[in-house]
């Protein structure tokens, strides 16, 4: 009995052992799956903050992206000045990075009252034809869009009629609507769409669409603006070329007439040397008296004949000079000249005129400036012209310099005197054929008014130039240029 | 003799051009080496029968597989409108064979599979074979039969790669390439064998988060029931929501989180994201979930996705017997892609630094792939995985050692 009472307590005991042990069992799963579920809540959490986090990096990686294309769709329509070509640089991976696979753009003609495609992406040409319809039977509507100046989208007409045929016409599950609005010439809108059900847009791409539209707005601008100022350019260069042209014809025309009269005078100087050694001969020989005795008075006149005649036959001879000079008949020689004994051989000659009115002369060559190339005649003909007028113009006792200095590789020779003096306006005049100053001077001494003309062709013809520097009661000095070297 | 493979490549829009671009690259690749198979993955605008003709016109009676996809992985970038060609010049000791079946109406899945299994045996007779890759779209739908049809010729557990094509969301199709055939609705594939070596890893970056759950009723690849409540409830629950919501955005969420079966045995996970919400607040997912077997809410980040990539570049490496794979093909799905955003690019930069950048490589975006989880020559039991990356290297095996396993 005994046994059995310490067996069965002994078995009590392991129950009530068991039995805790159990009971201590539970406690620990209750715990665990209490920890579990603590557990599952926290995932729970971590996985809705993740969610969020997803979100954001998703938004963010899109908004990346998206300025990364607009980007390079920037540079790319920035490289282009032409409508057409803007519109080809938007190409279908930059729209597509944006998520939207299908892109069109209309602008509106308004000569036509139409809407034209001028960039398609992802749809054949049949269905362009046939958006492009449904698009100008519904102009009203998308003249609206652009007079709005605002994008539309399928989040903000979202549930409106107006969306669902947006998106059957454009074959687009989601859409946005953008106007391409230029300062000047057709405007139009900017649509972008995608059919993929996986992509969620946002007002974020709305935002994208819009700047996209603005781009294009102002790469027209550009477009236009660069094609204004080319135009512009064009005509001007146009006229430019026109001008020239008749300005090259008239100087042609002039050449031939400069010809002509060069030609006209030379045959004509010819005809008259003829005649006049005539009458000059038959002058000289009625006034020897070889044909008898000829009264005072008729003698009077036959002198005036031979003098007029001389100067007619100087006249022809400077005319006919001149000529020769102009049509290049006259070859100059090139011979060095010393400029000091050619000046004093020239003032020697002219010394009566000079003592006549008492003028005094100063010769002033630099060392440098001592020897120049030219026709030994012609050369003394442009001294004893200048000189002569000089003397003519300069009142009794004035002062008369002749100076030459070295002027880069030519020899300028300048001639002053304390004459009369030239009015500004007729400075350059006076080198013209038979151009003579209207003072009383001139009136009171005859002259061809060729002496000047005849100068500047030989200076020219020379290579050098000639010009005068002159204020009315202050002298003149008449300066020209002859060459040192062959 | 090693496996030589010219690669080229193409981001031109019009289908001569870029077919002709890439052919010019792949032959210089190639070099004086001739190819006797063509391996072709284009983005869906291009996919059209005239790139095939290109191919074919070029390298004549030169068979010619492959398929369209989202995105095609070129040796240099992730190309979402492209072409790429791999010009493949197999030594005359490793043997292969291709076939192409098209999906009928009056088959089943597993009818189709032993079809195609029994093509690809053809002419193979008794020769060592190694590896079976094949590419198939909507066969999918009843994945698990095309496969048994497709073992119960090919070998139990003989290696396979099941690529799933991924359906372009705008052009709405997905195209089996098949010499000068594009077909929809098909599966093609290629048995290899003789003196061929290949190491391959699959792997996904999804770690699991909150409490085992039990998967209480299902069938095929409806998930019905979860710890007894109907199968929906798992993502209402996690991220605090409801049914109609769900509907709406199901096929992003789940990728971010999908469900992960638990393979004890094998230490992984094998995901499986929801695709749809039906009667009861049944799930139906991408990929069977067996009746009995614990699952776990998976979460990942940007960083342990491109560990994954990183671990299965490694995995691949130790597996190569001369440390230097011949040929590269990537199979990266469809879905990694919205987690990793802007850095999906970060893979392919991953890989080439583990595995080298000189190697010719190609790939394409898939919406899953079959293959055993273990890697290398292995005899193991296949898998659908889905949200993986799956690297496989191919090389033909030293004579020396060839001959040694010979005897």
């Amino acid at each position: 009995m005994l046994i059995l009472a310490i067996i069965m307590a002994l078995l009590v005991t392991a129950a009530l052992f068991l039995y805790a042990k159990v009971q201590s069992q539970r406690q620990d799963i209750n715990k665990l799956q209490h920890s579990l579920q603590e557990m599952d809540e926290q995932a729970k959490l971590i996985v809705r903050t993740d969610i969020e986090l997803n979100k954001t990096q998703e938004e963010l990686d899109k908004k990346v992206t998206g300025l990364y294309a607009l980007q390079r769709i920037s540079r790319a329509i920035s490289t282009t000045l032409e409508d057409h070509q803007i519109f080809k640089m938007v190409e279908a991976n930059h729209l597509e990075e944006l998520g939207f696979e299908k892109t069109l753009v209309f602008l509106y003609d308004e000569k036509q009252a139409a809407f034209g495609p001028y960039l398609h992406r992802n749809y054949s040409e049949e269905e362009l034809k046939d958006i492009t319809v449904k698009v100008n039977q519904d102009k009203d509507f998308y003249l609206g869009l652009i007079h709005s100046q605002k994008s539309i989208s399928s989040i903000s007409l979202k549930g409106t009629d107006k969306i669902n045929e947006i998106n059957r016409i454009f074959k687009s599950i989601y859409t946005i609507m953008s106007p391409i609005l230029p300062k000047e010439g057709s405007r139009g809108f900017l649509f972008a769409g995608t059919e993929d059900p996986e992509i969620s847009p946002n007002e974020g791409d709305t935002e994208f669409i819009t700047i996209l539209a603005n781009q294009l707005s102002a790469a027209l601008d550009n477009s236009r603006l660069f094609e204004k100022t080319w135009r512009a350019q064009h005509d001007l260069e146009r006229k430019v070329e026109e001008r020239t042209r008749e300005l090259r014809s008239l100087l042609e025309e002039v050449k031939v007439i400069s010809k002509r009269k060069t030609d006209f005078i030379s045959s004509v100087s010819h005809e008259l040397r003829t005649p006049l050694t005539s009458i000059k001969g038959y002058a000289s020989i009625l006034l020897a008296g070889k044909l008898g005795n000829v009264p005072e008075e008729i003698k009077e006149r036959l002198e005036k004949i031979n003098r007029h005649s001389d100067e007619l036959t100087h006249m022809v001879n400077d005319l006919l000079d001149i000529s020769r000079i102009e049509s290049g008949k006259i070859a100059m020689k090139q011979e060095a000249q010393d400029l000091s004994s050619l000046i004093k051989i020239v003032i020697d000659l002219l010394s009566v005129q000079l003592k006549d009115k008492d003028i005094t002369t100063s010769i002033d060559i630099k060392p440098e400036a001592s020897t120049v190339i030219a026709d030994r005649s012609q050369l003394e003909r442009v001294f004893i012209n200048i000189l002569g007028n000089a003397i003519k113009f300069t009142p009794a006792k004035g002062k008369i310099s002749v100076s030459a200095k070295k002027s880069q590789d030519m020899v300028q020779v300048d001639i002053s005197d304390t004459g009369c003096g030239i009015p500004a306006g007729e400075q350059e005049k006076i080198f013209d054929e038979f151009y003579r100053i209207d003072n009383p001077i001139n009136e009171s001494v005859k002259g061809t008014g060729l002496g000047l003309a005849l100068v500047k062709h030989i200076v020219e013809a020379h290579g050098g130039k000639i010009w005068a520097k002159s204020s009315p009661g202050a002298g003149s000095t008449f300066s020209f240029t002859l060459p040192q070297k062959n | 003799m090693s496996i030589y493979a010219g690669i080229g490549f193409s981001k031109e829009k019009d289908l001569i051009l870029a077919t002709q671009e890439s052919l010019r690259q792949a032959r210089m690749q190639l070099g004086s080496a001739r190819a006797n198979l063509i391996m072709v993955f284009a983005s869906g605008e291009l996919s059209v029968p005239g790139i095939l003709k290109i191919i074919s016109t070029t390298f004549p009676q030169i068979p010619i597989i492959g398929c369209s996809s989202s995105s095609i992985i070129t040796p240099s970038d992730i190309l979402k409108h492209g072409v790429i060609i791999a010009l493949l010049s197999l030594p005359d000791d490793i043997f292969f064979n291709t076939a192409c079946i098209a999906h009928s109406e009056n088959k089943t899945s597993l009818a189709i599979g032993e079809e195609l299994g029994k093509k690809l045996l053809y002419a193979f007779q008794d020769m060592r074979r190694v590896l079976s890759i094949v590419f198939s779209d909507a066969l999918v739908k009843d994945d698990a039969g095309f496969l048994m049809g497709l073992q119960e010729k090919l070998g139990i557990i003989f290696p396979l790669l099941g690529v799933s094509v991924v359906e372009n969301p705008v052009y709405k199709q997905n195209q089996i390439y098949y010499n000068q055939s594009i077909i929809g609705n098909a599966a093609c594939g290629i048995l290899l064998g003789g003196r061929l070596d290949f190491t391959l890893s699959t792997k996904h970056g999804w770690k699991p988060l909150g409490k085992p759950r039990y998967v209480t009723k299902s069938s095929g690849n409806i998930l019905h029931e979860i710890d007894g409540q109907p199968a929906a409830k798992i993502y209402e629950e996690y991220l605090a929501t409801n049914i109609p919501k769900l509907k709406t955005e199901l096929k992003r969420l789940s990728s971010l989180y999908p469900i992960g079966i638990h393979l004890p045995q094998e230490n992984l996970y094998l995901l499986r994201n929801a695709q749809e919400i039906i009667e009861n607040g049944a799930l139906v997912m991408h990929g069977n979930i067996p009746e009995g077997s614990t699952i776990r809410f998976m979460i990942s980040t940007k960083d342990t996705c491109l560990e994954a990539a990183r671990e299965a570049a490694r995995e691949v490496k130790n597996g190569l017997h001369s440390g230097k794979a011949d040929f590269i093909l990537i199979l990266d799905s469809v879905w990694r892609s919205l987690i990793l955003g802007n850095q999906a690019k970060k893979e392919l930069e991953i890989i080439k630094e583990e595995l080298g950048s000189d190697i010719p490589m190609l790939g394409l975006y898939t919406a899953g792939e079959h293959a055993a989880s273990i890697t290398s020559n292995f005899r193991s039991k296949m898998h659908f995985h889905s949200q993986s990356i799956t690297i496989l290297a191919l090389n033909a095996i030293e004579k020396t050692r060839w001959q040694q396993k010979n005897n």
